[in-house]
């Protein structure tokens, strides 16, 4: 049986300066890439400076999460995740699970309230009548690509949906959260991913909807629906559960937070 | 029934409880301001069949409650079912996700319940609302009855009344009942939080230790306690009032300084408990206040010992109808609020407030409950050296253990405004002891 595929080898890293020295550093991270029926990862090490043991979990949208403490002062935390991928162009991401268990995904969460504007935005371009969800979610994207200005530094990560929506200008980050809370109003499951993209640059967000039993990566920042050279990270109902590396520490000073996100073709 | 010294020395137990430092501290319009509780002596009695009758409908409501966060964040039979619309559970901001497929110690998720209850002109008691979330309050009718057995010897000699500081107990047999292993905590934001005397005087009481967030730390998926030596020692079980929201900055808020990180992978994997559970927000929404009668037929196949205040949800096609048509004699309170905020009464609305409020109604009819306005007892309060009548409240206090337990005594909040029916303490109110005669 032959299946279209790429092969890709990535790497994420990701690193914080610390001006002072810091200590009792605790981290999350969800920087890892899983294989579901749409990705193999077929290698994947995961490298921390300083070094330290990791604890690891799956949460409750299914992402596996690294977890771990660095007591001592250090003033650099430096994470590397390197692997290979196999992304199908063809394979669905089944989505069977029981409506109610899609709960989660159809309702609004944090970032993703409706307020006047998105109301507003969904009286004029939402669902038509007969129009089959996964069409009106390819129409919706192009609609917030035509609407949106990419636009950095003017939104941040506490922007919500309608905040974006309200200043037509964000990143990609704004724009799943649009398209999600627009996709819910409608009642189609959607949500928050984020992960990598062919080439070099930071991480990416897109939004997958569930329609016909299968979750559809759409892309509204690069107004079109996922192919084969986007590699998974995490999901979940927005920025908030999907967040790269969440830590506390203890020190004072001011840290500096670099990404460099690097995915090549393979042969 | 009480002796006139008991009245005569208000002044001092109030000067005596400002010392000890009986406070609520409030936040309004990002300022924090400190108030005083005011006590007044004279109490709330209640007769003891009639507080039997209560015991037995708390129990009820609270059994049922602790089934519901169950099934919720398990099969969610009663949604399958259609008792309850799937809006107002997966809309409400109580659902927490995380907390699927996660079973607390001994299944028990409402430790602590405060039920707010009134008692109407017609004798019937109605349950206002829920509070599953480490409701405060007990604090003071405990500390109240401590110095008023100082302040007139006579009157608690002659009355036959059920002790009420055993509280101090009951709290820690339901903290013990759950403790896994190790010390059982109290864990406080802080003296700038509203509960700030209500932790020091339980954690004095029951013997539990005070903590703050940074004295508790996380290692191998175990909560420690770190001691002033820097020596750890296991934590079991952890009373807390800080929010879900707070809790733990690697699950939830990422910004939270006052929460403990990775507090909830401990808990999750039943190495503490965590008094009340996380996720609890969804049994004491107002929207889902509606439904407890419902909750309690559906899961213990009883009728409700006792009534909520009759109740309209305008998600419901007809109720909207019946809410629009009698507008003026209802109170309309938002789902979302809590501390008396979003009540608003119909009647005291202006003519434009009224479309305002109708038109936002209509917008987002899931995000409102009508209630009837309970004329419901006053009570008398001493005010400039005479004795009026005010509106008041009962909150009911069940400690669950092994099995629910009723606390024979209870925080009475009383409005000091003679117009107004809002008794919450961080709208300024007073409060009263609560006797509950034991014969």
């Amino acid at each position: 049986m032959m299946q279209e595929s790429r092969r890709f080898r990535f790497s994420y890293r990701m690193a914080l300066d610390f001006s002072e020295p810091v200590q009792k550093h605790q981290f999350a991270l969800r920087m890892i890439p899983q294989s579901d029926e749409r990705q193999q990862i077929t290698a994947c090490s995961v490298k921390l400076e300083p070094e330290c043991a990791l604890t690891e979990e799956t949460d409750t949208f299914g992402n596996r999460y690294v977890y771990g403490e660095i007591a001592h002062l250090h003033r650099v935390f430096c994470v590397e995740v390197c692997g290979m991928a196999e992304v199908s162009s063809t394979a669905l991401l089944l989505c069977d699970r029981p409506r109610m268990e899609l709960a989660p995904f159809r309702f609004p969460s944090q970032y993703t309230k409706a307020g006047d504007c998105l109301k507003a935005y969904h009286e004029k371009y939402g669902q038509k009548e007969d129009e089959q969800a996964y069409v009106y979610c390819v129409r919706l994207l192009h609609q917030i690509y035509q609407d949106m200005a990419y636009v950095q530094g003017v939104t941040d990560i506490h922007t919500t949906a309608e905040e974006a929506l309200a200043g037509r200008e964000g990143v990609c980050q704004d724009y799943a959260h649009i398209m999600i809370a627009l996709c819910r109003m409608a009642g189609i499951p959607s949500r928050y991913v984020v992960g990598m993209m062919q080439g070099e640059g930071c991480s990416h967000a897109w939004v997958e909807v569930c329609a016909d039993g299968a979750w559809h990566g759409m892309d509204p920042t690069n107004d079109r629906v996922t192919d084969d050279s986007y590699i998974k990270i995490s999901h979940g109902r927005d920025y908030q559960d999907c967040i790269v590396n969440r830590g506390t520490f203890l020190g004072n000073g001011t840290q500096t937070q670099t990404v460099c996100v690097r995915v090549d073709s393979d042969g | 029934m009480y002796e006139m010294d008991l009245l005569d020395n208000t002044e001092d137990v109030n000067r005596l409880l400002a010392r000890y430092g009986v406070k609520f501290g409030i936040y309004k319009n990002n300022t924090f301001k400190e108030q005083l509780f005011p006590f007044d002596a004279i109490p709330r009695v209640i007769q003891k069949e009639e507080f039997d009758y209560l015991e037995r409908g708390l129990k009820q409501r609270v059994m049922a409650l602790n089934i519901f966060l169950d099934d919720i964040y398990h099969d969610k039979k009663i949604v399958r079912d259609q008792v309850i619309p799937e809006d107002f559970i997966f809309a409400s901001s109580g659902y927490m996700p995380a907390c699927e497929g996660v079973t607390p110690v001994k299944k028990i998720y409402a430790h602590i319940s405060g039920i707010d209850l009134v008692k109407g002109k017609d004798g019937e008691w109605y349950i206002l609302e829920d509070n599953l979330r480490v409701p405060s309050g007990a604090s003071y009718p405990m500390i109240a009855r401590e110095l008023c057995r100082r302040s007139s010897p006579k009157t608690f000699r002659d009355n036959q009344l059920e002790d009420n500081r055993n509280y101090a107990q009951l709290l820690r047999r339901a903290m013990d009942t759950v403790n896994v292993e190790g010390h059982t905590v109290i864990l406080t934001p802080g003296r700038y939080n509203a509960a700030y005397f209500e932790h020091s005087y339980l954690a004095e009481k029951t013997g539990a230790h005070l903590v703050n967030g940074s004295e508790l730390t996380v290692e191998n998926d175990r909560l420690f306690y770190v001691d002033y030596k820097g020596k750890k020692e296991r934590v079991g079980a952890v009373y807390r009032r800080i929010s879900d929201e707070y809790l733990d900055p690697m699950h939830f808020n990422p910004e939270s300084v006052i929460g403990i990180p990775h507090i909830f992978d401990a808990y999750r994997k039943g190495n503490v408990a965590l008094l009340n559970a996380p996720g609890n927000g969804i049994a004491d929404d107002k929207g889902i206040y509606y439904f407890v009668p419902k909750m309690i037929r559906y899961y213990l196949g009883e009728e409700p010992v006792l009534s909520n205040a009759p109740t309209y949800l305008p998600f419901y096609e007809e109720d909207m109808a019946y809410v629009l048509a009698h507008f003026d004699s209802l109170v309309l309170k938002d789902v979302a609020e809590a501390g008396g905020y979003g009540v608003v009464f119909g009647s005291s609305m202006t003519k434009a407030q009224k479309a305002d409020f109708i038109a936002l109604l209509q917008r987002e009819p899931r995000r409102f409950i009508a209630q009837e306005v309970i004329d419901f007892q006053d009570l008398e309060i001493q005010d400039a050296g005479s004795v009026v009548e005010r509106k008041a409240d009962l909150r009911a206090f069940v400690l669950m253990a092994d099995e629910p337990q009723v606390w024979k005594s209870g925080l009475t909040r009383f409005s000091r405004n003679p117009d107004s029916f809002i008794v919450n303490s961080s709208q300024g109110g007073g409060f009263k002891d609560t006797w509950v005669l034991s014969h």
